[in-house]
């Protein structure tokens, strides 16, 4: 694990490859580690586990593609001539990735920081190219939209769980004045 | 009861995440990381401000931590698979993935 702390490291002394590696294994780890948690965490165990987590493994997930980036930028894999492109391609992966995990994951969580650095790229992009810009944006309102879809189930899961409950607290009252009817018939004939 | 070992795991991992990128401030030792991402960044470019959202993730690793090792907080499925959870690997394998720019 303390193997772990070496991305600081690798990027001072600019090793390039091994800071790819080792955000994009952190990343990969929290992805696995939140699609195997609970649904149904407690309120405590979600403020305090699944949403620092979640909000971790979403940051993690943008900053991947953008060091990948960067990287095969540096090390002239990425040549100026294809930079629109492996752009588009680095955003277009990263939301297809972001899309599939929050939605096996029902974690809205996870893609508020994908979002937020999707408007940070978007702010420096707008600037200077405008295909990555609007790639951006469509990426970042596909990902808005599911945010919503996921909230709505969620909001629409938990109503129902309500709902259920309080039929069930109905049946439970209708069962119980129907016992003390059948206990006490006298009573009731009177 | 949760086990002993993934409490320091995560408490142990949380203050790696925040220690080593404030040493390496503190000692300015080799590139900073917004050094080292400036010679890549051309192909796609984050606005520095974004990269405020670590102070969000360190409270949250922070929070993580404390409610880890309190002695109250029970047993957690949300980590119970094993004390080596990948959940308790996490802040300290990105002590590294900080701001870059």
């Amino acid at each position: 694990m303390s193997g772990c702390g070496f991305w600081i490291a690798a990027a001072a002394l600019n090793a390039q490859r091994a800071t790819v590696a080792i955000i994009a294994s952190s990343a990969l780890l929290l992805v696995f580690a939140m699609l195997r948690a609970p649904r149904n965490p407690s309120r405590a165990q979600y403020w305090f586990i699944v949403l620092p987590m979640s909000l971790l493994a979403g940051w993690l997930t943008i900053a991947t593609a953008v060091n990948a980036l960067t990287v095969l930028t540096m090390t002239s894999i990425i040549t100026p001539a294809d930079a629109t492109l492996a752009a588009l391609i680095g955003i277009a992966v990263t939301a297809v990735f972001a899309a599939l995990v929050a939605l096996r994951a029902r974690n809205a969580a996870y893609l508020l920081p994908i979002l937020w650095g999707l408007a940070g790229a978007y702010v420096e992009e707008s600037q200077r190219n405008d295909p990555v810009a609007n790639g951006l944006v469509v990426a970042f309102a596909v990902l808005a939209l599911l945010v919503i879809v996921i909230v709505i189930r969620q909001f629409g899961a938990r109503t129902n769980r309500v709902a259920a409950l309080q039929g069930l607290a109905s049946a439970q009252n209708t069962l119980c004045a129907l016992r003390s009817t059948v206990a006490s018939p006298a009573t009731s004939r009177e | 009861m949760k086990p002993a070992a993934r409490t320091a795991l995560v408490v142990i991992a949380a203050l790696i995440a925040m220690s080593i990128p404030a040493a390496q401030a503190l000692t300015q030792f080799g590139m900073s990381a917004g050094e080292f991402s400036s010679g890549g960044d051309s192909t796609l470019r984050v606005a520095g401000y974004a990269f405020s959202i670590w102070g969000l993730i360190y409270i949250g690793m922070l929070t993580f931590g404390i409610y880890q090792a309190l002695p109250a907080t029970t047993e957690s499925a949300t980590l119970s698979p094993s004390p080596g959870h990948p959940l308790s690997l996490c802040p300290a394998a990105v002590s590294g993935s900080l701001p870059q720019p």
